[in-house]
């Protein structure tokens, strides 16, 4: 079963975007600080890094209708889910924070904590969520209806590398826990792979692109034995521009995903990568 | 009950009215004669009665500066009673984008696009500048003029609609579909009179009388006849929430609409004001509701929020004025909010 076309386009597109990316940014005099401190997102995914203890993050996600919704709808622009949150440095390890998101009606809660390592370029950490669909429960399943049905998890490795001052690349391998499966063969397990990259353009501006695939099509659960893992057919693909002023930062995207939520975007079917799936987004980070 | 209520509150704002008026005549200079020259150089133009040129969703008395564009993003929220899984209405969001330009002293005009649930449509408007008030009381009130169009391109789906075909394109055109309307029917306009004064350094009001004509005035029992979308449940009409179109149409409405808008400013800090506004309906409001408004302007740099309280969705004065569902009474209030930031396009020096 090989990638479709579309996919390897997509590849040699994203590389040499990158390629050009990096020449491009060499003009530049090399920052001081890594960016990722300016933000705990990339996109959707969390970086490595945490929050200052005692440090708070507000943010606010939109992501909007596709390209492809035609000129009626605005291209997308008409219709929009919104995700506020609230992240907490609550230690110099740990971090944690809220959110709500208008996609699904999902509250979700995270814990993260960064891995102490002694190298400079070498970061990593634990990411564990669990979100909560808080719609009606005859939205959510069926009866008999079990308070469960309404959470999922996800629990991530987060290492990231920083390439000078200016290139970041993350991988982050994630295990995704469905409590409520679409069939009896699916599976309520299943691991993502993906990773991450982040291009310092200046000290205001960067580039960013994030990608997220469930990884086998069937995988081990511990009742039932193998299960259909209802792989998509397309990756979940991100690309980002952020703008740091003296308070906000801004992170503008394309992406291919509609909701906002790990446990969500990573394993559910996410449009192709052809421009008429991808829609626009923006972040908006505060810190105190 | 709810008509006695209307009463009650017009009793009061037609009170401060008067009593305003009444000051204002008090305080004016009764001395002035043709053949001197005034003893006191001339009154200047009174500025910022409002922070800025709305007061909620109404036109303020303020103008845009010659020469400056001012760029307007505005939303309403859902409905506050719609529940905690609604997040209290932040889950469904209108949302107007539009920009402001000073033509010149006396003129400015205004351009937006909105999406009110289905309803999308441009809207255009003119605002003039006619009578100044002034410092010296020569003017005590300014009064203003302003006219506004709207076209709504919505698509009005029938229920009945027969389901696409795989791969068959939409096709707005198609009469056993979408409900066929004119252009003439698909606009709605505004004529207004905007007369108030800013009474102190704190305390500005102003009245507006206004006439609405809409180009259709389909009526509940026509829409549906039709089949509309969103038109098949009566507690979808009460609550207004749901509807898809429930904008266009309902019972009792006519084409053309007498409204008098009031609304007052108060300053409470240097960057902070409260604004209150109540546009009631005189003729042929059917069973629309009328709009009330309570407002926050809150100032920062470049920028200006207004985040307000009100039962209107309708970002454009076609829609606000006329097009209530909801009201205050059964918590059918929302929260929103526009956002004024303001850019120099032409120095203003090239003005003087």
């Amino acid at each position: 079963m090989g990638y479709p076309n579309k996919l390897k386009r997509f590849a040699i597109f994203a590389i040499s975007f990158w390629v050009s990316g990096v020449a491009f940014a060499t003009t530049y005099l090399p920052p001081a600080v890594s960016l990722e401190r300016k933000s705990l997102r990339i996109i959707n995914m969390h970086g490595t890094v945490g929050l200052p203890k005692g440090q708070w993050e507000m943010f606010i996600q939109h992501r909007f209708g596709t390209f492809g919704d035609g000129a009626y709808n605005w291209y997308g622009f008409d219709q929009s889910y919104m995700r506020i949150g609230l992240d907490y440095g609550l230690s110099k390890r740990i971090t944690t924070g809220l959110s709500r998101s208008s996609m699904n009606k999902i509250a979700d809660a995270y814990v993260k904590w960064e891995v102490p390592l002694k190298s400079k370029s070498w970061t990593a950490s634990w990411y564990s969520n669990v979100s909560l669909n808080t719609n009606h429960r005859a939205a959510i399943s069926g009866e008999p209806f079990y308070y469960s049905n309404r959470l999922r998890f996800i629990n991530t490795l987060n290492i990231s590398k920083n390439f000078g001052d200016r290139f970041l690349l993350g991988i982050t391998p994630s295990l995704v826990h469905v409590n409520l499966a679409n069939t009896i063969s699916s599976s309520n397990d299943i691991p993502v792979m993906g990773g991450y990259s982040r291009l310092k353009l200046s000290n205001r501006y960067a580039i960013t692109a994030e990608v997220q695939r469930p990884m086998g099509d069937r995988f081990y659960n511990v009742i039932g034995g193998f299960k259909n893992t209802n792989r998509p057919a397309s990756p979940y693909v991100g690309l980002g521009f952020e703008i740091f002023t003296a308070k906000h930062m801004f992170q503008l995207s394309v992406s291919n995903a509609q909701s906002m939520n790990e446990t969500y975007y990573m394993v559910g079917e996410n449009g192709g990568t052809g421009l008429k799936n991808f829609r626009f987004g923006f972040n908006i980070v505060r810190r105190w | 009950m709810v008509s006695r209520n209307c009463l009650n509150r017009l009793g009061v704002f037609v009170g401060i009215l008067l009593t305003s008026i009444s000051t204002v005549s008090g305080q004016e200079d009764t001395s002035f004669s043709l053949l001197d020259e005034p003893a006191v150089p001339q009154g200047e133009e009174v500025q910022n009665a409002f922070k800025t040129t709305k007061v909620v969703n109404l036109q303020s008395l303020e103008m845009i500066d010659a020469g400056v564009f001012d760029f307007k993003m505005s939303h309403r929220f859902g409905a506050v009673n719609s529940g905690a899984v609604n997040a209290f209405g932040l889950d469904v969001a209108t949302i107007r984008l539009g920009g402001e330009y000073g033509v010149n002293q006396r003129m400015m005009m205004g351009l937006g696009r909105y999406n009110v649930k289905s309803e999308k449509g441009v809207d255009a408007y003119v605002k003039y500048k006619w009578v100044s008030q002034t410092t010296d009381n020569k003017n005590p009130l300014s009064i203003l003029l302003f006219g506004a169009v709207d076209y709504k391109n919505t698509r009005y789906q029938f229920n009945n609609a027969r389901p696409l075909a795989v791969g068959e394109a939409i096709n707005p055109k198609d009469p056993t579909r979408f409900w066929q309307l004119s252009a003439p029917q698909r606009m709605a306009y505004v004529g207004q009179v905007i007369v108030g004064r800013k009474q102190n350094d704190k305390f500005s009001w102003q009245i507006s009388p206004t006439v609405v004509y809409y180009g259709t005035a389909t009526t509940l029992s026509q829409a549906l006849s039709k089949g509309w979308v969103g038109f098949d449940s009566s507690t979808i009409l009460k609550t207004g929430e749901e509807g898809g179109s429930a904008m266009m149409v309902n019972s009792g409405v006519s084409q053309m609409q007498l409204a008098l808008g009031m609304g007052m400013r108060y300053k409470i800090t240097t960057r902070t004001s409260l604004n209150v506004e109540y546009i009631p309906v005189l003729t042929g409001r059917g069973d629309f509701r009328n709009s009330f408004s309570v407002g926050f302007d809150v100032e920062t740099g470049g920028h200006v929020f207004q985040i307000d309280f009100t039962n209107s969705i309708g970002l454009n004065e076609s829609l606000f004025i006329s097009r209530n569902t909801t009201q205050w009474n059964t918590a059918g209030v929302r929260l929103g909010f526009n956002l004024h930031r303001v850019f120099t396009v032409v120095d203003p020096s090239h003005f003087q």
